[in-house]
């Protein structure tokens, strides 16, 4: 609650709920002692309710990026401000899902979903269990809550990393890749899902990912990073309607207009990161 | 086990025609029932060749009815019974002084690490070596007797348990260590709800390959430094031309040896169901 | 490259950070010697403990500086080594062509493998009369029983290496027209040579008690026989000298063969190996 050091901003102005500040990540690596920067002088504001994919090649830093915001990972130097607060390191108000699930293998579907609640402490009285089926439902796992994540296929155990993340209630989505390691299919069916989730409840989500249409299907913004070092290229508005179906966006002239946009400026980016890989 | 049904569930599917294609379509009960006859197939060969052909010297290597015969005389003598518990005493009391201070010493071993860079190369020295080596030394501070079997059993069950430990914690997935810390999850909850269950499936990896070795132990110092115990039994069987008894008794030891696997199996399915491999 | 980075970098407190070798070496050493001052505290200083039962660090150093310089010694030192070291030989043959055969038929498979696996949990050890009986106090029985204790390890894991070859491997080299001996010699084998000496480094371990347990019980000489000899005569600073003289053998040899693990099979990630199964 002390916020003395940084500066409110007016009363009235709609204050971004993320505020990430002249960013830089750089760390030792041990094996050769040198420094490795992974993103460097990154600024962005989130609005509270915008959904902001985050787009670039691998090894662009945005998973760091995103990592930072999550309190995982700690600034070198410039700030995270998240509500006007500065981050130092997870809290409640923001939710992660990851590209690898990360589920507990131990703990069946429905005590999965229970974690975040669970640590922090928001186990008391009986309305929990209510919640938890209810994010359960939300997802589309009603009849597999006492499954085990071994037992459910990629797609599945992603949902419930989505269900996990939204119990608890949050008011900042971070999603890391949450499709990544899913089949094109299921990838397609959860995107529409994700979106409408999304717009029924509100959120506000920061969403990485390397394809050029999830980034558009899914964004009211799009952050495009290149990379060595990480840095922010462009940040594009994508002025789509919502809510958005796969089919009925795909033939929009804008989305076509943006998809060879992006196209271009990640084949830009992937060349020279080729090139800077083989020197 | 699940070692062999992955053995027997994937592999090259190249060249599989005839006999192995029809062997890869039985169901289980078809497979344990091949098995069966197989088993079955050997028995009647071996006692053929030794019992009725005798074209094996059958003092060396006694036919499968005269090792039944010597596990009946065994057992009317008394001697199995009277062996067999004293035999079992001192493994239980091994393995379970082995999982008391195992344990413990794991998890310390897994949390820190200064713990881990001083205990380890030492534990790796010790477990490197063969327990047989300690025997003799064993034999002089304990005496002769069931002391010398509790402590080899003790040793070499303690090893394979502490360092699969130490590896459980030191090997969590770090991408749930993430999650836990995202969630919110302390220091201490990290390590109730993230490290020890992550470990649990290491931990019995540690116990089943210390039931192998704790049963070698035993053997080995009942043989060299026993006057009872099964591996006494072996020695004074084989040592008087009675390989039939000598026989029947390794019997008994590897029924042992491979029922406490299973046991530590089951213990394992019923503690930890979700390393119970996924049915669709 | 990215994650693996920021693991090491922000790992939370309780996992393993970058190495310091040197550091931890010194801790090590220091509690080494803490162990051994306080070992000769408590026998020579304040006698906690008679010394004919547990003699301080300080005999055992002079046992064993004493040892190295007996003939006798180095003869049962080539007596056990030989007879290790030609049980082995014979059981990485028959062990190796026994697992890829076993791992490459599926009929052999499933007919030999679940005896293979039976015999593998076997206490083999319990045989050991039997073969001194059978083969006489000599070099054979030891040999026998090195090969018996250390062959089913090295069957078991190259039968587990052949048969998780991936079949897209071996389709891939079908592909390019890779057959039979070929096929065999540049990809099914090289791919199973981890898992055959994850199998042999535990095969030497299991040969070595063989080895001992044969001159345990039928000695003729090697360093088992000495090393009892020596605790039954009560000479306790010699049998320990000779313990340690087995633990530095017994570790040499599995340093070995991490060291031909590492130069033939530079690729493969040994923990995947030890942890695997």
């Amino acid at each position: 609650m002390t916020t003395t050091t940084i500066e409110r901003p007016e009363p009235g102005a709609s204050a971004p709920l993320i505020s990430v500040r002249n960013l830089t990540v750089s760390y030792n690596v041990a094996r050769t002692g040198k420094t490795l920067t992974a993103i460097e002088g990154v600024d962005l504001d989130v609005r509270e309710g915008e959904f902001v994919t985050v787009l670039g090649p691998s090894g662009c830093g945005k998973t760091t990026f995103m990592n930072v915001i999550a309190g995982l990972v700690k600034p070198t130097s410039g700030e995270v401000l998240v509500d006007g607060r500065p981050v130092t390191g997870p809290g409640p108000d923001r939710a992660v899902v990851f590209q690898d699930y990360a589920l507990l293998p131990w703990r069946t579907v429905f005590d999965n979903v229970k974690f975040g609640l669970e640590m922090q402490s928001r186990l008391k009285g009986d309305g929990w269990r209510d919640r938890v089926q209810e994010a359960v439902e939300l997802v589309g796992l009603k009849g597999f809550e006492s499954s085990y994540p071994r037992e459910l296929s990629g797609g599945m155990q992603q949902r419930v990393g989505l269900a996990r993340a939204i119990v608890a209630e949050p008011r900042i989505l971070l999603m890391d890749e949450p499709l990544g390691a899913v089949d094109a299919l299921t990838r397609e069916v959860m995107r529409d899902e994700i979106e409408k989730l999304i717009a029924a409840t509100g959120k506000t989500v920061l969403f990485i990912t390397h394809s050029i249409e999830e980034a558009i299907l899914l964004g009211d913004r799009i952050v495009v990073f290149k990379s060595h070092p990480g840095a922010i290229k462009e940040v594009i508005e994508t002025g789509l309607e919502r809510p958005r179906s796969e089919r009925s966006v795909q033939s929009e002239p804008r989305f076509l207009e943006l998809r060879d946009h992006l196209w271009e400026a990640l084949q830009h980016e992937a060349t020279a990161a080729a090139r800077v890989a083989g020197s | 086990m699940s070692a062999m049904s992955a053995i027997f569930a994937s592999g090259p599917n190249i060249g599989r025609r005839g006999l192995a294609s029809w062997l890869a379509g039985l169901s289980a009960g078809g497979r344990a029932a091949v098995l069966a006859v197989e088993v079955l197939l050997l028995l009647v060969v071996w006692q053929l060749v030794v019992g009725v052909w005798g074209l094996v010297n059958p003092v060396f290597f006694p036919a499968p009815l005269d090792i039944a015969r010597g596990f009946g005389e065994l057992v009317a003598s008394g001697s199995l019974a009277a062996n067999a518990a004293i035999s079992l005493q001192a493994w239980l009391i091994g393995f379970a002084l082995a999982v008391v201070v195992g344990i413990p010493v794991g998890l310390l071993m897994g949390g820190s690490l200064p713990v881990d860079k001083v205990v380890g190369p030492i534990a790796w020295t010790i477990y490197a070596t063969p327990t047989i080596a300690y025997q003799p030394l064993s034999k002089a501070w304990f005496g002769f007797g069931i002391g010398p079997v509790i402590f080899l059993v003790t040793v070499s069950a303690l090893f394979p348990i502490l360092l699969n430990v130490a590896a459980g914690m030191r090997t969590t997935s770090p991408s749930l260590l993430r999650a836990g810390r995202v969630y919110g999850a302390s220091r201490f909850e990290l390590y109730r709800k993230v490290f020890l269950p992550s470990t649990v499936p290491f931990l019995f990896a540690g116990l089943r390959q210390a039931v192998v070795l704790a049963t070698i132990g035993m053997v080995v110092a009942e043989m060299t430094g026993s006057s009872s115990g099964m591996g006494a039994l072996i020695i004074k069987a084989a040592n008087t031309y009675q390989t039939d008894q000598a026989f029947a008794a390794i019997f008994v030891v590897v029924i042992w040896s491979v029922s406490m696997t299973q046991v530590v199996s089951l213990v394992e399915r019923w503690t930890a169901p979700w390393t119970r491999k996924a049915r669709r | 490259m990215t994650t693996i980075s920021i693991e090491a970098v922000n790992a939370p407190p309780l996992r393993r950070h970058r190495r310091l070798p040197d550091k931890w070496a010194w801790l090590l050493m220091a509690v080494v010697a803490g162990i051994l001052l306080v070992w000769e505290a408590a026998v020579s200083w304040l006698h906690l403990v008679p010394e004919s039962f547990l003699p301080p660090p300080t005999a055992v150093a002079a046992a064993f500086v004493e040892l190295l310089g007996r003939p006798d010694f180095w003869q049962a030192f080539v007596f056990s080594l030989q007879n290790l070291a030609i049980g082995l030989v014979l059981a990485v043959i028959v062990g190796v062509i026994v697992g890829l055969a076993v791992g490459w038929s599926p009929v052999l498979r499933f007919t030999v493998a679940p005896f293979l696996w039976l015999l593998y949990s076997t206490p083999k050890v319990a045989l050991a009369p039997l073969f001194i009986l059978v083969l006489g106090l000599g070099n054979e029985s030891k040999i026998a029983l090195v090969f018996l204790l250390a062959v089913f390890p090295i069957i078991l894991n190259t039968m587990e290496g052949a048969v998780t070859v991936n079949a897209s491997l071996v389709n891939a080299a079908r592909v390019y027209n890779v057959n039979g001996v070929a096929l065999g010699w540049k990809v099914i084998f090289p791919a199973t040579l981890p898992y055959s000496l994850a199998g042999i480094q535990r095969g030497v371990a299991l040969g070595f008690t063989g080895e001992v347990l044969g001159e345990f019980l039928g000695g003729a000489g090697g360093l088992g026989h000495l090393l009892e000899f020596a605790a039954y005569q009560f000479e306790m600073a010699e049998a320990i000298a000779m313990v340690f003289v087995m633990v530095i053998v017994a570790n040499l040899l599995l340093a070995l063969i991490s060291a031909l693990r590492k130069r033939l099979a530079p690729w493969y990630d040994d923990r995947q190996v030890m942890y695997g199964a």
